[in-house]
């Protein structure tokens, strides 16, 4: 613990920093909420997107802070916080659809209403939002959860194909598989009406 | 370059993953061949631009509410120390405290010494007693050694010191 004080003793991490980590590592509440403000927003973006159901991704979003808090003694600072919260934001959303969903033999369908865009964050008008979703929804719905995660963490997220293969832990080349793939899929789709699965 | 190596790359060529040299191949390329420029277009149009525009949805307040409930107190390694995970918290968050931890501890010891202390005791008491019967069988050997008018008067001898020691 000492040496992972010791590494926090100077200089942000990203834009929490390093004396916050220090503090919600002793359990401090304040500290806590401030990550959890900072990067709240990818994690519960990234588990609806995911999961395509709000009380689900509401679930993997408070299991992967607890995760997080949990384990923020051991982060060891290799990556950067943000990259480190999606792999546990990813993986816990992954391991949801694998498990939860597969017990209740639930299928993915992306309702109308999942989607409550942030506050002061929409320059694109009502309507136009509305027709983009109900695009997103209808592209993502075709995926299977791992493709859908590297479409999700490349399209909506903006993170390099290095970043992706780091918050997944697979290999850079397939990422670039898996990206490719994602993307004929839904052009052919798009094109034809075809869907033969992902 | 042909327009089939263009498919194959540019998906990463969208990206901003391929180096400097190649996505200028692929921009000259495009610039000339209205079949990939249609391409890019229709990747570019109907499947990548919807999703970068998506925006993020508005966080529930209930989210942080639960998370609160359920953080850890004292979320320090050493505090977890005391913590086994595999305990149900509700009603057994004694077990973590350190000062009950060390309280049970000391009565663990305790229920350990405590026996062994007593079988150490009742030990002394048994050497003591083979010692005396040592020291007794020792006390006739020189008796019967040091008689000198045979053994009887030696025998006659032997009840009065058993009489004695016993007294």
């Amino acid at each position: 613990m000492t040496r992972i004080l010791s590494n926090l003793a100077e200089g942000p991490v990203n834009d929490i920093s390093k004396g916050t980590i220090k503090k919600a590592c002793r359990g401090d509440g304040g500290a806590c909420e401030e990550i959890y403000k900072g990067y709240s927003g990818l994690v519960f973006s990234v588990a609806l997107r995911i999961t395509a159901d709000r009380s689900d991704a509401e679930e993997v979003a408070q299991e992967t802070f607890i995760k997080v808090f949990s384990a923020l003694p051991d982060f060891r600072f290799r990556s950067s916080i943000k990259s480190w919260i999606y792999r546990i934001a990813v993986n816990t959303a992954l391991n949801f659809m694998r498990g939860e969903a597969k017990k209740r033999q639930k299928k993915v369908t992306y309702d109308d209403d999942i989607f409550t865009p942030q506050k002061g964050n929409n320059p694109a008008s009502g309507l136009e939002r509305k027709e983009n979703e109900k695009a997103v929804r209808t592209l993502l719905g075709r995926l299977n959860p791992d493709f859908r995660a590297c479409i999700v963490l490349r399209d909506i997220e903006g993170l390099s194909y290095k970043e992706i293969s780091s918050v997944l832990n697979i290999n850079i080349n397939t990422v670039r598989t898996r990206i490719k793939r994602a993307r004929t899929h839904l052009i052919n789709y798009i094109r034809e009406g075809e869907d033969h699965g992902l | 370059m042909d327009c089939e190596r263009v498919k194959e790359l540019i998906n990463e060529y969208i990206d901003g993953e391929l180096d400097e040299d190649l996505s200028k191949e692929i921009t000259g390329h495009i610039k000339r061949c209205a079949s990939c420029r249609a391409i890019k277009s229709e990747l570019l149009d109907e499947v990548i631009i919807p999703l970068r525009k998506s925006e993020r949805p508005a966080v529930p307040v209930s989210v942080w509410e639960n998370i609160k409930e359920r953080l850890p107190k004292g979320n320090t390694r050493e505090a977890r120390i005391w913590e086994y995970r595999g305990f149900p918290s509700a009603g057994f968050n004694i077990f973590r405290r350190p000062a009950m931890a060390a309280l049970i501890g000391a009565a663990v010891l305790l229920a350990v010494f405590v026996p062994v202390a007593l079988e150490m005791r009742s030990g002394y008491l048994v050497n003591t007693f083979l010692r005396e019967q040592a020291d007794f069988l020792s006390y006739l050997d020189n008796s019967y050694a040091e008689g000198e008018n045979g053994y009887l008067m030696n025998a006659a001898d032997i009840g009065t010191d058993i009489e004695e020691y016993f007294l």
